[in-house]
């Protein structure tokens, strides 16, 4: 691990040095290090600050930052008691489409046991229908507004 | 001996360039080597498992343009426990996008005592991530981090990669694993002229003067706002042209802003998308320069193309390029504007100064794929006899 956090210190650093800042927290980053592609261990996460908490369980199950509006709507929350605040954040990343599609599961979850029902397995289902180049191709001549919600419902 | 690779970015890819190409290139070579049976994988999240693919099917598909994609992809599935003594898992394709994280994957092939190669291409998201998408950076972290910590020998393409990973290591307090230089190759095939009426009328009437060709995906670190600034600088008033010929990728906003905002644009200042090889060849046919303004890279590929073509290189004056073809490129300062006029300008003052110039590029040894793919199937041997 201390290889990670150094590597994240350089590249912030460079970031920094060129004028930008990196959208990913440290602790994000530390905590999606090494995970099983399918698992989603809380625990790891449950010492972070809402804040935090938000982004590395998003990353975690969305493979990307929020967006501005989607973020937007979570920082209203980012006072609320952490328990609160967790639970809510993870019944939001159980729900996802994504988290169905590719069959995530939320282990060693102290607030809630992740329903994997017929939703879950038919979005996985449909997975197996998206994952085709012809489709991908297909997509990108789609206007732009209908690939991003298409990236957001399956990448 | 058995060969892992796993190739699911490149199945996914729509377009066959840059990292995908470069696997495809090696691949196709390694499956006809004698040096072991190489098992192609993807890796489908859904199942949280890898797929074999068909190297038959992979051949037919990307050599001989034959067959659908979907249909390499076999049913067969390759546990990861598989790969384990005797085998070699080589990450040769642009695996930091897929799911399947270095981090969690390298240290349990490790223990199972597979070998692992990587080839870095570049280190670029870490070293100028201000170039690059946050998400590639923040993938990237992950796989070269596994890496430093579980490759056998990493491959790289040249001699500056090696001295930038090293610099990292000393930053980071891990040491590096062996590097071995291997050059990319270019294709050797003797290229027919492409004449007038084979490409659309627009190119013909950009080309119609003399111009300056930058070409690849319009990105920051490539520097194509300099070309831009050179043409207001001088370059109209010496009676050139300047085309860009690539997609408009990530970060480019302002650019493709100032570009289409140009009182030139369409008229001097051309910009084309979605060409095809043929259009490529056109327009390097016709060039004076092709300019390679990149801050960084972890090669250049088209700075080989371009000479392999004939026509003369603008290139920055950056590590990388001096080490592949430095002697044969001109060479400017990084972001001088008037330096790469200047060069411009001299050339075309001194005509047989240019011809020259091209009569030498004739003698440039090009590194070929068989050669590249010979050098990395030795790293691999070595690799598995070190064990």
């Amino acid at each position: 691990m201390p290889i990670y956090e150094q590597l994240y210190d350089v590249v912030s650093g460079n970031l920094r040095e060129a004028g930008e800042t990196f959208s990913y927290y440290k602790t994000t980053f530390l905590s999606d290090v090494g995970n099983a592609p399918q698992v989603i261990d809380v625990s790891q996460y449950l010492e972070l600050s809402n804040e935090q908490f938000y982004q590395a369980l998003f990353v975690a199950a969305f493979k990307r930052l929020p967006e501005e509006k989607e973020e937007r709507r979570w920082r209203k929350r980012y006072h609320m008691p952490a328990a609160e605040f967790q639970k809510k954040v993870l019944v939001f990343v159980a729900n996802a489409s994504v988290v169905a599609i590719n069959h995530i599961r939320l282990v060693n979850n102290p607030y809630f046991a992740q329903r994997r029902g017929i939703r879950y397995r038919m979005m996985g289902m449909l997975y197996g229908l998206t994952d085709k180049s012809s489709l991908r191709e297909l997509g990108k001549k789609l206007p732009q507004p209908i690939q991003r919600v298409i990236r957001k419902v399956f990448l | 001996m058995k060969i892992y690779v796993d190739v699911s970015v490149l199945t996914l890819a729509t377009f066959v360039t840059g990292i995908q190409r470069v696997t495809r290139e090696i691949i196709v070579r390694l499956q006809e080597s004698p040096i072991g049976e190489v098992i192609l994988l993807h890796y489908n999240a859904a199942e949280d498992i890898y797929h074999r693919i068909d190297n038959k099917a992979f051949r037919n598909y990307y050599v001989l343009h034959q067959g659908v994609k979907e249909h390499m992809i076999t049913e067969e599935t390759v546990a990861l426990s598989e790969i384990g003594r005797g085998a070699v898992f080589f990450d040769l394709d642009a695996a930091w996008m897929c799911r399947l994280k270095r981090s969690w994957l390298l240290p349990i092939l490790k223990k199972q005592g597979a070998r692992i190669v990587a080839h870095i291409y570049d280190i670029i998201s870490v070293t100028h991530p201000q170039y690059c998408l946050e998400r590639g950076v923040y993938n990237f972290m992950d796989y070269i981090g596994g890496h430093l910590q579980y490759a056998d020998a990493i491959i790289v393409n040249a001699q500056a990669t090696v001295a930038e990973l090293e610099k990292l290591c000393g930053r980071i307090g891990c040491s590096l694993p062996p590097c071995y230089v291997v050059m990319l190759g270019a294709d050797f095939k003797e290229r027919k002229a492409v004449e007038d009426h084979a490409v659309d009328a627009g190119l013909v009437q950009a080309a119609d003067s003399p111009y300056l060709l930058m070409v690849g995906t319009i990105e920051p670190r490539k520097n194509h706002k300099l070309l831009l600034k050179a043409y207001d600088y001088s370059l109209k008033e010496q009676g050139y042209h300047i085309i860009f010929a690539g997609y408009m990728g990530w970060k480019m906003e302002k650019f493709e802003k100032a570009l289409k905002a140009h009182p030139d644009y369409g008229r001097g200042v051309y910009h084309f998308t979605d060409l095809k090889d043929e259009a490529i060849s056109y327009l390097y046919q016709h060039a004076k320069f092709l300019v390679f303004a990149s801050y960084t890279e972890g090669f250049g590929l088209p700075i080989i193309e371009s000479i392999q073509r004939g026509t003369p290189v603008l290139a920055a004056d950056v590590a990388v390029y001096r080490e592949i073809a430095g002697e044969y490129c001109i060479l400017f300062e990084q972001d001088n504007v008037q330096e790469l006029c200047r060069r411009v300008e001299e050339y075309d003052r001194e005509p047989e100064r240019y011809a020259l110039l091209k009569e030498k590029m004739k003698e440039f040894w090009f590194w070929t794929w068989d050669m590249a793919a010979a050098e990395m199937e030795e790293v691999l041997a070595t690799v598995e006899k070190d064990k």
